[in-house]
């Protein structure tokens, strides 16, 4: 490993400050396991490289390519389209943020949008069925995350995961028709593929070659001519989000330039608040605000890489790393401090209920508590 | 969401939370790593490079300060975080949280074998191990990727226990598994 006498600490002071996707560092997780000695040399798994498997198996895995056949012949209820659809948007906590951004911040995926192109049958019509390849490309990508995360009915044997990929391999052979849509349209349902390829499929690296289309295009004059500022800044941080997400892990160069819809000459967020988001918003207008909130986290982790995870100092002395730690421990404690109440966590295992020996005390204080509320609502007699 | 004292937090209406929570502690847990990994393998760099000069006497082990321990701490300590999250979260397992959790198993299982004494009093270290390799193959989606990654995560654990003195299993030779190069042919 590369020792180095010395960390620089990045000279910005606010969190938002424009801080790009190190092109090469050393922090992804798999990485543990050619880098520190003792798990390398205890790996012992033939012909197994930690540092290549996983693009070796994102290439070698056909699966999405096939039984297409079967997937354009199957078929699903009408009504049950429609009953995913609706528990999609309101059982939100069932399905990972990143693709909850999608629904309640574009209108390409908007209840409404989503309800709009639900074909209209007559009840006694094909019994009832719709074929999946009758499915426009927004309620095939929509179903595809409603079937795999909402929990089947048990009153019904629906395969959900079986139609869940279904929906997605007709999806996938349906992409090529975006080109000819709307500059939102087609930029959404990119990254919507790339969000399902990344987290429900992990195939990081087709997900980087969709994000990497998707930065180009927003690079591009033309297609910035067409957006206007609420969508474009959008899919600008949704792009950073999810290629600092997937860059963390897999090798691969950032894409240049699509920032500058994201951040403005000065470093600072554009097209939303610049500093700590305000939580006065209603409920269901608060997504931009926490997605500021992970965008936050997401360019302190890329800080982090940055100061401490390059190449050069990929071996660092416990004295170099101590200011950089003190500092961005700081940030993060400020940063927590100013969530709302109903939004901060528990920091430590004592606070997360994973200390062993606390549990039959605090059961034993909390029976107490309650013997005593108890006996002081017993009236006085 | 609701709060029952201190000690059980309930984050079951809000997945919001989960999402900042997770990426929270994993800043920690990458900030505090390079310190948990010169504290784990302090013995093998300091062999591999012998002090020569003045500034060599920064590596110097004897003066091992305080915080340095505390670090290490914290580190394995949001790894805990990071597990026992996921853990009331399983669904919410994608592919980048099992990254995480490929992080936290290598840090787990190293602090377990190496610094015993930072786990204190929290849960035991098997158990999380074992939490974590149920977790990764709780996923519903299956991959050849998601595969291996577990098989090397057994693998490493197996050897390094067999490698302890105190273990009676022995090391495993190899995997008659096919390899991911051999996949496509």
């Amino acid at each position: 490993m590369a020792r180095h006498a010395s960390i620089g600490y990045p000279e910005e002071d606010g969190a938002f400050k424009r801080v790009p996707m190190p092109s090469f560092h050393t922090s992804a997780c798999h990485k543990l396991y050619q880098y520190w000695p003792r798990l390398r040399i205890n790996l012992s798994l033939d012909g197994f490289d930690p540092l290549q498997f996983q693009r070796q198996c994102d290439e070698a895995d056909h699966s999405l390519e096939q039984n297409l056949a079967e997937a354009a012949e199957a078929t699903v209820r009408s009504h049950l389209i429609e009953e995913y659809i609706q528990r999609l948007y309101h059982q939100t906590n069932l399905v990972p943020q990143t693709i909850i951004y999608l629904l309640q911040m574009t209108s390409t995926y908007s209840l409404q949008t989503a309800l709009s192109q639900i074909p209209v049958r007559k009840s006694d019509e094909d019994m009832g069925y719709i074929k999946l390849s009758d499915l426009s490309l927004t309620l095939l990508l929509l179903l595809s995350v409603a079937f795999h995360y909402l929990t089947p009915d048990p009153s019904t044997d629906y395969g959900t995961t079986a139609s869940s990929w279904k929906c997605f391999q007709l999806a996938l052979t349906r992409l090529w028709t975006v080109h000819s849509q709307a500059e939102d349209f087609m930029l959404n349902s990119k990254l919507m593929v790339a969000v399902q390829l990344q987290i429900i499929y992990g195939r990081p690296f087709h997900a980087i070659g969709l994000l990497r289309q998707v930065g180009l295009s927003l690079s591009s004059t033309w297609t910035r001519s067409r957006l206007s500022l609420g969508p474009a800044s959008f899919i600008a941080k949704m792009h950073f989000l999810m290629e600092s997400d997937l860059l963390s892990e897999i090798d691969g160069q950032p894409t240049a330039d699509t920032n500058q819809l994201f951040f403005d000459t000065s470093g600072n967020v554009n097209g939303s608040q610049t500093q700590f988001p305000l939580y006065t918003a209603a409920p269901e207008q608060q997504a931009p605000l926490f997605l500021d909130q992970t965008l936050w986290l997401r360019l302190c982790q890329n800080r982090i890489l940055m100061t401490i995870y390059m190449i050069n100092n990929s071996y660092s002395n416990p004295r170099f790393v101590g200011r950089p730690i003190s500092d961005f421990t700081s940030e993060l404690e400020f940063w927590y401090r100013s969530l709302p109440i109903e939004l901060q966590f528990p920091r430590t295992i004592a606070a997360y209920g994973l200390l062993t020996h606390i549990i039959p005390s605090y059961k034993v204080c909390r029976t107490l508590v309650c013997f005593i509320s108890t006996m002081l609502t017993i009236p006085n007699r | 969401m609701s709060y029952v004292g201190l000690l059980h937090f309930d984050y079951a209406d809000n997945s919001k939370q989960v999402n900042l929570a997770i990426r929270y502690y994993f800043c920690h847990l990458l900030l505090n790593r390079p310190v948990c990994y010169f504290l784990l393998h302090k013995e093998i760099e300091r062999c591999a490079t012998p002090p020569k000069t003045l500034d060599d006497s920064l590596h110097d082990l004897s003066d091992l300060e305080t915080w340095v321990f505390e670090s290490s701490r914290n580190c394995l300590h949001n790894a805990l975080l990071i597990v026992a999250c996921l853990r009331s979260h399983p669904q919410l397992i994608g592919w980048y949280q099992a990254q995480y959790l490929i992080a936290c198993y290598a840090i787990v299982l190293q602090m377990q074998l190496q610094q015993p004494t930072a786990f204190g009093d929290s849960e035991d270290a098997d158990f999380t191990l074992d939490s974590i390799e149920s977790l990764l193959e709780g996923v519903k989606v299956q991959t050849t990727q998601s595969r291996w990654t577990i098989d090397m995560l057994r693998n490493v654990r197996r050897n390094l226990n067999a490698a302890s003195p105190l273990s009676t299993l022995r090391p495993t030779p190899g995997s008659a598994l096919t390899t991911p190069n051999t996949l496509g042919s």
